[in-house]
Protein backbone atom coordinates (compact mmCIF):
# COMPACT_ATOMS: atom_id res chain seq x y z
CA UNK A 1 0.00 0.00 0.00
CA UNK A 2 1.33 3.51 -0.75
CA UNK A 3 1.84 5.90 1.93
CA UNK A 4 -1.60 7.57 3.46
CA UNK A 5 -2.90 9.87 1.00
CA UNK A 6 -3.14 13.62 2.27
CA UNK A 7 -6.93 14.48 1.49
CA UNK A 8 -6.77 18.36 1.03
CA UNK A 9 -10.21 19.60 2.56
CA UNK A 10 -9.94 22.90 0.01
CA UNK A 11 -9.51 21.21 -3.07
CA UNK A 12 -12.32 22.90 -5.29
CA UNK A 13 -13.19 26.15 -3.32
CA UNK A 14 -11.15 28.02 -6.15
CA UNK A 15 -10.88 26.18 -9.31
CA UNK A 16 -7.88 26.30 -11.60
CA UNK A 17 -7.08 30.04 -10.71
CA UNK A 18 -9.09 33.28 -10.89
CA UNK A 19 -12.64 32.46 -11.97
CA UNK A 20 -13.06 33.37 -15.69
CA UNK A 21 -14.61 36.59 -17.40
CA UNK A 22 -15.94 36.45 -20.78
CA UNK A 23 -18.40 39.80 -20.53
CA UNK A 24 -16.66 43.12 -21.16
CA UNK A 25 -17.71 44.03 -18.15
CA UNK A 26 -17.35 41.63 -15.23
CA UNK A 27 -20.49 41.73 -13.17
CA UNK A 28 -22.50 40.43 -16.09
CA UNK A 29 -20.33 37.20 -15.59
CA UNK A 30 -21.37 37.63 -11.41
CA UNK A 31 -24.98 37.87 -12.13
CA UNK A 32 -25.01 35.06 -14.38
CA UNK A 33 -23.32 33.12 -11.74
CA UNK A 34 -25.51 33.82 -9.43
CA UNK A 35 -28.51 33.13 -11.28
CA UNK A 36 -27.16 30.06 -12.19
CA UNK A 37 -26.53 28.93 -8.35
CA UNK A 38 -29.92 30.42 -7.87
CA UNK A 39 -31.59 28.35 -10.45
CA UNK A 40 -29.79 25.33 -8.97
CA UNK A 41 -30.48 26.04 -5.06
CA UNK A 42 -33.92 26.40 -5.73
CA UNK A 43 -34.07 23.12 -7.82
CA UNK A 44 -32.06 21.02 -4.57
CA UNK A 45 -35.03 22.74 -1.95
CA UNK A 46 -37.94 21.57 -4.23
CA UNK A 47 -36.13 18.11 -4.91
CA UNK A 48 -36.03 17.71 -0.94
CA UNK A 49 -39.22 18.63 -0.70
CA UNK A 50 -40.98 16.40 -3.12
CA UNK A 51 -39.42 13.83 -1.07
CA UNK A 52 -40.21 14.75 1.90
CA UNK A 53 -44.05 15.34 1.25
CA UNK A 54 -43.92 11.51 -0.47
CA UNK A 55 -42.78 10.57 2.80
CA UNK A 56 -45.04 12.13 4.86
CA UNK A 57 -48.01 11.44 2.88
CA UNK A 58 -47.18 7.26 3.05
CA UNK A 59 -46.59 7.62 6.67
CA UNK A 60 -50.35 9.17 6.89
CA UNK A 61 -49.16 12.80 7.89
CA UNK A 62 -50.62 16.56 6.61
CA UNK A 63 -47.61 18.12 5.84
CA UNK A 64 -49.32 21.33 4.57
CA UNK A 65 -51.37 21.86 8.31
CA UNK A 66 -48.56 20.39 10.41
CA UNK A 67 -46.03 23.22 8.53
CA UNK A 68 -48.40 26.22 8.86
CA UNK A 69 -48.48 25.52 12.52
CA UNK A 70 -45.26 25.01 13.23
CA UNK A 71 -43.33 27.68 15.32
CA UNK A 72 -39.57 27.56 15.49
CA UNK A 73 -37.63 27.50 18.47
CA UNK A 74 -33.89 29.01 19.16
CA UNK A 75 -32.22 26.21 18.32
CA UNK A 76 -33.75 25.75 15.03
CA UNK A 77 -33.99 29.44 13.76
CA UNK A 78 -29.90 29.47 14.69
CA UNK A 79 -29.38 26.25 12.32
CA UNK A 80 -31.73 27.99 9.48
CA UNK A 81 -29.91 31.30 10.31
CA UNK A 82 -26.84 29.07 9.41
CA UNK A 83 -27.86 27.36 6.02
CA UNK A 84 -29.28 31.20 4.93
CA UNK A 85 -25.58 32.49 5.59
CA UNK A 86 -24.52 29.89 2.31
CA UNK A 87 -26.35 29.80 0.57
CA UNK A 88 -26.44 33.69 0.64
CA UNK A 89 -22.41 32.80 0.08
CA UNK A 90 -22.72 30.18 -2.47
CA UNK A 91 -25.27 32.28 -4.72
CA UNK A 92 -22.98 36.07 -4.47
CA UNK A 93 -19.58 34.56 -4.33
CA UNK A 94 -19.02 35.21 -7.88
CA UNK A 95 -19.01 39.06 -7.24
CA UNK A 96 -16.07 38.54 -4.37
CA UNK A 97 -14.07 36.00 -6.68
CA UNK A 98 -12.87 37.65 -10.40
CA UNK A 99 -10.31 40.62 -10.40
CA UNK A 100 -11.49 43.82 -11.71
CA UNK A 101 -8.77 44.19 -14.75
CA UNK A 102 -7.77 43.15 -18.22
CA UNK A 103 -6.02 40.33 -17.07
CA UNK A 104 -8.44 37.74 -16.49
CA UNK A 105 -9.48 37.84 -20.25
CA UNK A 106 -8.79 34.74 -22.05
CA UNK A 107 -5.52 34.14 -20.35
CA UNK A 108 -4.01 30.65 -20.48
CA UNK A 109 -4.93 27.81 -18.31
CA UNK A 110 -2.47 28.21 -15.33
CA UNK A 111 -1.31 24.22 -14.36
CA UNK A 112 -2.03 23.03 -11.41
CA UNK A 113 2.24 22.73 -10.85
CA UNK A 114 1.99 26.30 -11.14
CA UNK A 115 -0.62 27.17 -9.07
CA UNK A 116 0.78 24.77 -6.11
CA UNK A 117 4.02 26.05 -6.56
CA UNK B 1 -33.12 17.77 9.60
CA UNK B 2 -30.50 15.08 9.53
CA UNK B 3 -27.12 16.54 7.26
CA UNK B 4 -24.78 13.98 8.21
CA UNK B 5 -23.24 12.31 4.91
CA UNK B 6 -22.45 8.78 4.49
CA UNK B 7 -22.75 6.19 1.74
CA UNK B 8 -25.77 6.45 0.34
CA UNK B 9 -25.51 3.40 -1.78
CA UNK B 10 -25.04 3.48 -5.75
CA UNK B 11 -26.76 4.02 -8.93
CA UNK B 12 -26.14 1.15 -11.40
CA UNK B 13 -22.41 0.86 -11.05
CA UNK B 14 -21.96 4.59 -9.81
CA UNK B 15 -21.69 5.94 -5.82
CA UNK B 16 -24.18 7.96 -5.45
CA UNK B 17 -23.29 11.72 -3.47
CA UNK B 18 -23.43 11.88 0.15
CA UNK B 19 -26.34 13.47 0.80
CA UNK B 20 -29.59 14.23 -0.98
CA UNK B 21 -29.14 18.14 -1.38
CA UNK B 22 -25.67 17.31 -2.84
CA UNK B 23 -27.51 14.55 -5.72
CA UNK B 24 -30.49 16.81 -6.27
CA UNK B 25 -27.96 20.32 -6.83
CA UNK B 26 -25.44 18.16 -9.40
CA UNK B 27 -28.89 16.74 -11.14
CA UNK B 28 -29.51 19.83 -11.64
CA UNK B 29 -26.07 20.48 -12.96
CA UNK B 30 -26.51 18.02 -15.25
CA UNK B 31 -29.97 19.20 -17.00
CA UNK B 32 -27.85 22.28 -17.42
CA UNK B 33 -25.39 21.19 -18.89
CA UNK B 34 -28.24 19.33 -21.25
CA UNK B 35 -29.59 22.13 -22.24
CA UNK B 36 -26.33 24.53 -22.67
CA UNK B 37 -24.45 21.58 -24.70
CA UNK B 38 -27.88 20.02 -27.00
CA UNK B 39 -29.51 23.97 -27.64
CA UNK B 40 -27.43 26.25 -26.85
CA UNK B 41 -24.61 25.09 -28.63
CA UNK B 42 -26.08 24.53 -32.03
CA UNK B 43 -27.36 28.56 -31.99
CA UNK B 44 -23.80 29.63 -31.11
CA UNK B 45 -22.05 27.12 -33.86
CA UNK B 46 -25.02 28.50 -36.58
CA UNK B 47 -24.95 31.68 -36.06
CA UNK B 48 -20.71 31.81 -35.74
CA UNK B 49 -21.11 29.49 -38.78
CA UNK B 50 -23.24 32.18 -40.55
CA UNK B 51 -21.12 35.28 -39.41
CA UNK B 52 -17.88 34.17 -40.04
CA UNK B 53 -18.70 33.24 -43.58
CA UNK B 54 -20.01 36.55 -44.19
CA UNK B 55 -16.73 38.07 -42.91
CA UNK B 56 -14.19 35.66 -45.09
CA UNK B 57 -16.31 36.41 -47.94
CA UNK B 58 -15.78 40.58 -48.18
CA UNK B 59 -12.03 40.34 -46.24
CA UNK B 60 -10.26 37.00 -46.98
CA UNK B 61 -12.41 35.39 -50.07
CA UNK B 62 -8.97 33.73 -51.56
CA UNK B 63 -7.70 32.28 -48.29
CA UNK B 64 -7.00 28.83 -47.99
CA UNK B 65 -6.56 28.74 -44.23
CA UNK B 66 -8.91 29.90 -41.72
CA UNK B 67 -7.34 31.77 -39.12
CA UNK B 68 -8.46 31.09 -35.35
CA UNK B 69 -8.64 34.61 -34.48
CA UNK B 70 -10.38 35.37 -37.30
CA UNK B 71 -13.11 32.78 -35.91
CA UNK B 72 -13.29 33.92 -32.80
CA UNK B 73 -13.50 37.40 -32.95
CA UNK B 74 -16.60 36.74 -35.25
CA UNK B 75 -18.08 33.80 -33.08
CA UNK B 76 -17.61 36.52 -29.97
CA UNK B 77 -19.81 38.71 -31.47
CA UNK B 78 -23.05 37.58 -30.60
CA UNK B 79 -24.09 37.83 -27.01
CA UNK B 80 -25.42 34.21 -26.91
CA UNK B 81 -21.75 33.26 -27.53
CA UNK B 82 -20.43 34.84 -24.11
CA UNK B 83 -23.67 33.88 -22.60
CA UNK B 84 -22.59 30.16 -23.73
CA UNK B 85 -18.92 30.66 -22.76
CA UNK B 86 -19.96 31.76 -18.74
CA UNK B 87 -22.78 29.17 -18.78
CA UNK B 88 -20.67 26.37 -19.65
CA UNK B 89 -17.42 27.67 -17.50
CA UNK B 90 -20.00 28.00 -14.71
CA UNK B 91 -21.75 24.70 -15.04
CA UNK B 92 -18.02 22.81 -14.82
CA UNK B 93 -17.44 24.61 -11.81
CA UNK B 94 -20.18 23.90 -10.24
CA UNK B 95 -20.24 20.22 -11.14
CA UNK B 96 -16.51 19.55 -9.91
CA UNK B 97 -16.92 21.50 -6.53
CA UNK B 98 -20.07 19.68 -5.53
CA UNK B 99 -19.11 16.20 -6.37
CA UNK B 100 -15.68 16.89 -4.64
CA UNK B 101 -17.10 18.31 -2.02
CA UNK B 102 -19.99 15.63 -1.57
CA UNK B 103 -17.20 12.56 -1.47
CA UNK B 104 -15.03 14.59 0.88
CA UNK B 105 -17.67 14.01 3.70
CA UNK B 106 -17.25 10.27 3.50
CA UNK B 107 -13.43 10.61 2.67
CA UNK B 108 -12.25 8.14 5.66
CA UNK B 109 -14.72 5.10 4.04
CA UNK B 110 -14.04 6.05 0.63
CA UNK B 111 -10.19 5.78 1.34
CA UNK B 112 -10.22 2.57 4.05
CA UNK B 113 -12.56 0.85 1.01
CA UNK B 114 -9.55 1.19 -1.66
CA UNK B 115 -6.66 0.19 0.73
CA UNK B 116 -8.57 -2.82 1.44
CA UNK B 117 -8.93 -3.65 -2.17
CA UNK B 118 -5.89 -3.50 -2.90
CA UNK B 119 -4.78 -7.11 -1.69
CA UNK B 120 -7.86 -8.67 -3.10
CA UNK B 121 -8.75 -9.89 -6.05
CA UNK B 122 -9.74 -10.63 -8.92
CA UNK B 123 -7.29 -8.75 -10.81
CA UNK B 124 -4.24 -7.01 -9.51
CA UNK B 125 -2.86 -3.37 -8.76
CA UNK B 126 0.76 -2.84 -9.67
CA UNK B 127 2.43 0.67 -8.96
CA UNK B 128 6.02 1.44 -7.53
CA UNK B 129 6.00 3.98 -4.65
CA UNK B 130 8.66 5.55 -6.21
CA UNK B 131 7.05 6.64 -9.25
CA UNK B 132 7.67 10.34 -10.37
CA UNK B 133 4.34 11.34 -11.68
CA UNK B 134 6.03 14.15 -14.77
CA UNK B 135 4.73 17.81 -14.14
CA UNK B 136 2.83 17.36 -17.67
CA UNK B 137 0.09 15.72 -16.52
CA UNK B 138 -0.41 17.42 -13.21
CA UNK B 139 -3.07 19.53 -14.54
CA UNK B 140 -6.81 19.94 -13.58
CA UNK B 141 -7.52 18.32 -16.87
CA UNK B 142 -11.55 19.54 -17.44
CA UNK B 143 -11.36 21.69 -14.47
CA UNK B 144 -11.25 18.65 -12.02
CA UNK B 145 -10.18 19.65 -8.58
CA UNK B 146 -6.47 18.19 -7.84
CA UNK B 147 -6.89 16.99 -11.57
CA UNK B 148 -5.80 13.36 -12.19
CA UNK B 149 -2.72 13.23 -9.94
CA UNK B 150 -3.27 15.21 -6.80
CA UNK B 151 -6.09 14.05 -5.12
CA UNK B 152 -6.54 10.92 -3.16
CA UNK B 153 -10.52 11.01 -3.75
CA UNK B 154 -9.71 11.47 -8.07
CA UNK B 155 -11.57 8.30 -8.81
CA UNK B 156 -14.62 8.75 -7.30
CA UNK B 157 -14.82 12.28 -8.28
CA UNK B 158 -13.73 11.93 -11.54
CA UNK B 159 -16.71 8.84 -11.63
CA UNK B 160 -19.92 10.88 -10.92
CA UNK B 161 -18.44 14.08 -12.54
CA UNK B 162 -18.51 12.10 -15.65
CA UNK B 163 -21.91 10.70 -15.16
CA UNK B 164 -23.20 14.99 -14.92
CA UNK B 165 -20.17 15.32 -17.76
CA UNK B 166 -22.15 12.56 -20.05
CA UNK B 167 -25.74 14.23 -19.82
CA UNK B 168 -26.31 11.34 -17.20
CA UNK B 169 -25.28 8.25 -19.37
CA UNK B 170 -22.46 7.02 -17.16
CA UNK B 171 -24.04 4.95 -14.00
CA UNK B 172 -23.42 1.39 -16.46
CA UNK B 173 -20.15 2.34 -18.43
CA UNK B 174 -22.35 2.95 -21.08
CA UNK B 175 -20.12 4.59 -23.35
CA UNK B 176 -17.09 2.48 -22.59
CA UNK B 177 -19.20 -1.05 -23.25
CA UNK B 178 -19.74 0.78 -26.37
CA UNK B 179 -16.19 1.26 -27.11
CA UNK B 180 -14.98 -2.00 -25.78
CA UNK B 181 -17.18 -3.52 -28.29
CA UNK B 182 -15.92 -0.96 -31.32
CA UNK B 183 -12.33 -2.22 -30.27
CA UNK B 184 -10.86 -3.87 -33.66
CA UNK B 185 -9.43 -7.07 -32.98
CA UNK B 186 -6.24 -8.16 -35.18
CA UNK B 187 -6.57 -11.27 -37.04
CA UNK B 188 -5.26 -14.33 -35.53
CA UNK B 189 -4.77 -15.02 -32.18
CA UNK B 190 -5.97 -11.97 -29.20
CA UNK B 191 -4.78 -13.62 -25.80
CA UNK B 192 -3.91 -9.76 -24.91
CA UNK B 193 -5.51 -6.43 -24.70
CA UNK B 194 -4.21 -3.32 -23.20
CA UNK B 195 -6.09 -0.31 -22.03
CA UNK B 196 -3.73 2.98 -22.23
CA UNK B 197 -4.97 6.05 -20.33
CA UNK B 198 -7.56 3.64 -18.42
CA UNK B 199 -8.90 6.18 -16.05
CA UNK B 200 -11.04 4.55 -13.77
CA UNK B 201 -10.85 1.07 -15.96
CA UNK B 202 -14.29 1.57 -17.33
CA UNK B 203 -13.18 0.57 -20.53
CA UNK B 204 -10.97 -1.91 -19.32
CA UNK B 205 -13.81 -3.71 -17.35
CA UNK B 206 -15.79 -3.75 -19.88
CA UNK B 207 -13.08 -5.26 -22.35
CA UNK B 208 -13.01 -8.36 -20.00
CA UNK B 209 -16.86 -8.45 -19.87
CA UNK B 210 -16.54 -9.25 -23.47
CA UNK B 211 -13.72 -10.94 -23.76
CA UNK B 212 -13.95 -13.20 -20.67
CA UNK B 213 -11.30 -15.34 -22.13
CA UNK B 214 -8.38 -12.40 -23.06
CA UNK B 215 -6.08 -11.10 -20.48
CA UNK B 216 -6.86 -7.21 -20.04
CA UNK B 217 -4.33 -4.43 -18.86
CA UNK B 218 -5.00 -0.93 -17.76
CA UNK B 219 -2.51 1.44 -17.27
CA UNK B 220 -2.28 4.97 -16.58
CA UNK B 221 -0.07 7.53 -14.72
CA UNK B 222 -2.63 8.49 -12.19
CA UNK B 223 -2.71 6.23 -8.83
CA UNK B 224 -5.66 7.18 -7.42
CA UNK B 225 -7.57 7.16 -10.63
CA UNK B 226 -5.85 2.90 -10.63
CA UNK B 227 -6.87 2.78 -7.12
CA UNK B 228 -10.09 3.40 -7.40
CA UNK B 229 -10.65 1.50 -10.61
CA UNK B 230 -9.19 -2.10 -8.96
CA UNK B 231 -11.58 -1.31 -6.05
CA UNK B 232 -14.47 -1.24 -8.93
CA UNK B 233 -12.93 -4.16 -10.60
CA UNK B 234 -13.28 -5.72 -7.37
CA UNK B 235 -16.63 -5.23 -6.63
CA UNK B 236 -17.51 -6.63 -10.12
CA UNK B 237 -15.34 -9.16 -9.60
CA UNK B 238 -13.43 -8.31 -13.02
CA UNK B 239 -10.25 -9.79 -13.39
CA UNK B 240 -8.06 -6.89 -14.93
CA UNK B 241 -4.67 -6.39 -14.19
CA UNK B 242 -3.96 -2.44 -13.57
CA UNK B 243 -0.72 -0.36 -13.53
CA UNK B 244 0.78 2.78 -13.11
CA UNK B 245 3.65 3.70 -15.79
CA UNK B 246 3.83 5.84 -18.46
CA UNK B 247 2.13 5.91 -21.90
CA UNK B 248 5.19 6.68 -23.34
CA UNK B 249 7.71 4.28 -21.34
CA UNK B 250 5.66 1.13 -20.95
CA UNK B 251 7.13 -1.94 -18.78
CA UNK B 252 6.14 -4.57 -21.14
CA UNK B 253 8.28 -6.38 -23.49
CA UNK B 254 8.43 -6.32 -27.09
CA UNK B 255 4.90 -7.73 -28.95
CA UNK B 256 3.01 -8.66 -25.93
CA UNK B 257 -0.06 -7.45 -27.15
CA UNK B 258 -2.48 -8.21 -29.49
CA UNK B 259 -4.82 -5.24 -29.63
CA UNK B 260 -4.38 -1.95 -27.72
CA UNK B 261 -7.06 0.52 -26.95
CA UNK B 262 -6.50 4.07 -26.15
CA UNK B 263 -9.45 6.32 -25.38
CA UNK B 264 -9.42 10.69 -25.08
CA UNK B 265 -5.69 10.55 -24.68
CA UNK B 266 -3.70 12.27 -27.36
CA UNK B 267 -5.42 15.60 -26.60
CA UNK B 268 -4.13 15.24 -23.13
CA UNK B 269 -1.26 15.10 -23.03
CA UNK B 270 2.01 17.25 -24.27
CA UNK B 271 2.52 17.50 -27.71
CA UNK B 272 6.04 15.82 -27.95
CA UNK B 273 5.12 13.02 -26.30
CA UNK B 274 2.14 11.90 -29.01
CA UNK B 275 5.24 10.49 -30.98
CA UNK B 276 6.51 9.14 -27.91
CA UNK B 277 3.62 7.14 -27.43
CA UNK B 278 3.04 6.50 -30.76
CA UNK B 279 5.97 4.86 -30.79
CA UNK B 280 5.93 3.19 -27.78
CA UNK B 281 2.40 1.63 -28.45
CA UNK B 282 4.02 0.27 -32.21
CA UNK B 283 6.58 -1.42 -29.78
CA UNK B 284 3.97 -3.15 -27.46
CA UNK B 285 2.28 -4.55 -30.60
CA UNK B 286 3.03 -7.92 -32.24
CA UNK B 287 3.31 -7.50 -35.96
CA UNK B 288 -0.44 -7.70 -36.83
CA UNK B 289 -1.50 -5.94 -33.92
CA UNK B 290 -4.74 -3.43 -33.70
CA UNK B 291 -4.57 -0.09 -32.36
CA UNK B 292 -7.71 1.75 -31.87
CA UNK B 293 -8.22 5.31 -31.36
CA UNK B 294 -10.84 7.39 -30.43
CA UNK B 295 -10.31 11.14 -30.07
CA UNK B 296 -10.59 14.64 -30.92
CA UNK B 297 -10.47 15.41 -34.97
CA UNK B 298 -7.66 16.45 -36.49
CA UNK B 299 -7.94 19.31 -39.15
CA UNK B 300 -6.87 17.72 -41.40
CA UNK B 301 -6.94 19.86 -44.59
CA UNK B 302 -8.66 22.17 -43.01
CA UNK B 303 -11.59 20.28 -42.54
CA UNK B 304 -12.87 21.02 -39.49
CA UNK B 305 -15.63 23.51 -39.52
CA UNK B 306 -14.98 26.87 -37.50
CA UNK B 307 -17.64 25.72 -34.60
CA UNK B 308 -15.32 22.55 -33.94
CA UNK B 309 -12.30 24.97 -33.81
CA UNK B 310 -13.74 27.49 -32.07
CA UNK B 311 -15.11 25.13 -29.47
CA UNK B 312 -11.76 23.16 -29.24
CA UNK B 313 -9.98 26.46 -28.60
CA UNK B 314 -12.19 27.66 -25.88
CA UNK B 315 -12.68 24.15 -24.53
CA UNK B 316 -8.61 24.13 -24.31
CA UNK B 317 -8.26 27.66 -22.47
CA UNK B 318 -11.46 27.00 -20.53
CA UNK B 319 -11.30 23.76 -19.23
CA UNK B 320 -8.05 23.36 -18.93
CA UNK B 321 -7.25 21.24 -22.03
CA UNK B 322 -3.94 22.53 -22.28
CA UNK B 323 -2.39 20.31 -25.32
CA UNK B 324 -6.06 20.01 -27.48
CA UNK B 325 -5.53 22.41 -29.58
CA UNK B 326 -1.88 21.27 -30.27
CA UNK B 327 -3.19 18.17 -31.16
CA UNK B 328 -5.96 18.58 -33.27
CA UNK B 329 -3.51 20.55 -35.87
CA UNK B 330 -0.91 18.21 -35.42
CA UNK B 331 -0.13 15.34 -38.47
CA UNK B 332 -1.48 12.85 -36.30
CA UNK B 333 -2.06 10.30 -38.75
CA UNK B 334 1.77 10.90 -40.64
CA UNK B 335 2.63 10.29 -37.22
CA UNK B 336 1.72 6.86 -36.84
CA UNK B 337 2.23 6.08 -40.56
CA UNK B 338 5.80 6.99 -40.16
CA UNK B 339 5.68 4.67 -36.49
CA UNK B 340 5.22 2.35 -39.09
CA UNK B 341 1.34 1.88 -38.39
CA UNK B 342 -0.79 1.09 -41.51
CA UNK B 343 -3.61 3.20 -40.54
CA UNK B 344 -7.62 3.33 -41.92
CA UNK B 345 -10.97 4.77 -40.40
CA UNK B 346 -12.52 3.04 -37.36
CA UNK B 347 -15.95 1.85 -36.62
CA UNK B 348 -18.40 4.80 -36.08
CA UNK B 349 -19.38 5.58 -32.48
CA UNK B 350 -22.21 7.24 -30.94
CA UNK B 351 -20.33 10.44 -30.52
CA UNK B 352 -20.38 12.02 -34.07
CA UNK B 353 -17.53 14.49 -32.34
CA UNK B 354 -14.98 11.94 -32.25
CA UNK B 355 -12.78 10.49 -34.86
CA UNK B 356 -11.76 6.82 -35.15
CA UNK B 357 -8.76 4.93 -36.34
CA UNK B 358 -7.40 1.93 -36.62
CA UNK B 359 -3.48 1.45 -36.68
CA UNK B 360 -2.38 -2.14 -37.53
CA UNK B 361 0.92 -2.88 -36.87
CA UNK B 362 2.16 -4.74 -40.19
CA UNK B 363 2.38 -8.43 -40.03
Amino acid sequence: MADKPIVDPALGIEINGAGRQYFENVVIDNLMDAIVEMSATLWTVRDRQIVLEKILEENGIDAGALIEAHIPNGTDLAVRSSERDDMVQRIFRSFMRRPTDAAAFDADVPSLREITD
Amino acid sequence: MSNTAKNRGYIGLLPRPTKLADESYLEYVQSFRKMIIQDMFPVVSEGGEERYTAWKTKHKPNANIDELEDIKREYRKAPVTLTWQRFLRSQQEMMWRQTRNSFLGDAENLLAKMDSAESKGPGKLIYDKDFVVPNYTRQEIHLQPGGYTDDPLAGVVFHYGTMVFYEGTNDQDQLHMELAELTTKPDGKCDRILDIACSIGQASTALKKINPDVEVTGLDVSLPLLRYAHSRAVDQRIDVTFQQALAEDMPYEDGHFDAVLSYLLYHEVAEEKIEEIVKEVYRVLRPGGTFSIFDFPNNHGQTLPSSYRFLIDFDSRNNCEPYSVAFVHCDFMGILSRAGFEVSDGPVTSNPFLQSIVATKKA
